[in-house]
């Protein structure tokens, strides 16, 4: 009975790779120049100092370089069958925890959409990184102080602002027919300092 | 998030420790919102002054305005913003008669355009307003809240 799960594993493989040597996975085609980008060691600098400006650690911002580059790698070549999977589930298991992602195809099913699988772990990171990233992280106050504040003499007008001209609203007629009083309340400061 | 008054925002701009604003953001765990109106309050103060100082502040405010950005902008390339950024917007522009007539009791100690602006803009946010402790600021407030309008307001010295 081996032997012969054996060989039905054999001839899956010669068919799945006859099928993908003629047709490319769908969508591999389109991850290609991104693939290029993602392994472009200027593209992969800018990518790391953008994570680095959100206060990633190095040790993150590794994992996320390697994660992306796996994940768009997987998309962009030959996946593996289900059959294969089946064969070795452990081996891919372990490669998945190593940070490599993979694609899997159901070869029996052609109109079936692939899949990329990565480890638990590395999903999470994925989506803590999309969250951080997507929404811009404001520095807190103290950080702020940190960065702009100066022991020089401070200005007198920063030290007592000066009070704006108080408000006043036109009447109905003034405005609609003008009047310069109105505009340089708007306009001028209540007093010089 | 807090927001900063016109005052707070000048003294944001000078950026000297012992200002009550620094000394404020020095044990603050918020982030910092500048307003339209308070960023054009520090600009009109500063175009007042002469020499190196007025330069400076220029300098300091043109900075705070192109670090600060809209809260729709994120990912990972688009520059780190270093403060929120409100406008004076539509919903705050049909509320700000509101303010202006719940203001009217103080008379000819109304506070200005801007300041009423920046009011409005807490009033619609909801955000806390940071305001330099002084009785024409506390008599404002008291307007406000007489007449039913929330805001709330962290007040420094």
């Amino acid at each position: 009975m081996g032997n012969v799960g054996n060989l039905d594993i054999r001839v899956q493989k010669a068919h799945f790779h006859e099928y993908y040597d003629h047709i490319e996975p769908e969508g591999a085609a389109t991850m290609r120049p991104l693939l290029h980008a993602i392994q472009d060691e200027a593209f992969v600098q800018q990518f790391k100092v953008g994570l680095s400006a959100r206060e990633f650690s190095t040790e993150r911002i590794e994992r996320l370089t390697t994660l992306l580059q796996s994940v768009t790698r997987a998309a962009a070549y030959d996946p593996m069958t289900i059959t294969e999977l089946k064969a070795n589930p452990g081996r891919v298991i372990e490669s998945l925890t190593q940070s490599r992602a993979q694609r899997i195809a159901d070869g029996k099913q052609r109109d079936r959409e692939d899949v990329i699988m990565v480890s638990a772990e590395d999903m999470k990171i994925l989506v803590d990184a999309i969250l951080r990233t997507t929404l811009p992280r404001y520095p807190l106050g103290r950080e702020i102080y940190k960065r702009v504040a100066h022991s020089g003499a401070a200005s007198q007008v920063a030290l007592n602002p000066p009070g704006e001209r108080p408000h006043q609203t036109p009447s109905y007629a003034e405005a609609l027919h003008g009047n310069d009083v109105s505009a340089e309340n708007e306009r001028g400061l209540a007093q010089s300092w | 998030v807090v927001i900063l008054d016109p005052p707070t925002t000048l003294q944001l701009a000078d950026g000297n420790s012992d200002l009550p604003l620094l000394r404020f953001l020095e044990g603050s765990s918020e982030p910092v919102a500048l307003t339209a109106p308070g960023i054009a309050y520090a600009a009109d103060v500063i175009a007042t002054l002469e020499g190196p100082q007025r330069r400076q502040l220029e300098n300091r405010l043109r900075e705070m305005v192109e670090k600060a950005a809209p809260a729709y902008e994120g990912g990972l390339f688009a520059p780190v913003p270093l403060y929120h950024f409100l406008e004076f917007g539509r919903a705050e522009a049909r509320v700000f008669s509101d303010l202006r007539v719940a203001l009217d009791v103080m008379g000819d100690r109304m506070p200005g355009a801007l300041s009423i602006q920046s009011y409005t803009i807490a009033n619609v946010t909801d955000l806390p307003i940071v305001l330099l402790d002084t009785q024409s600021a506390r008599e404002q407030l008291d307007a406000l809240i007489q007449a039913g309008i929330h805001m709330q307001t962290i007040w420094i010295s």
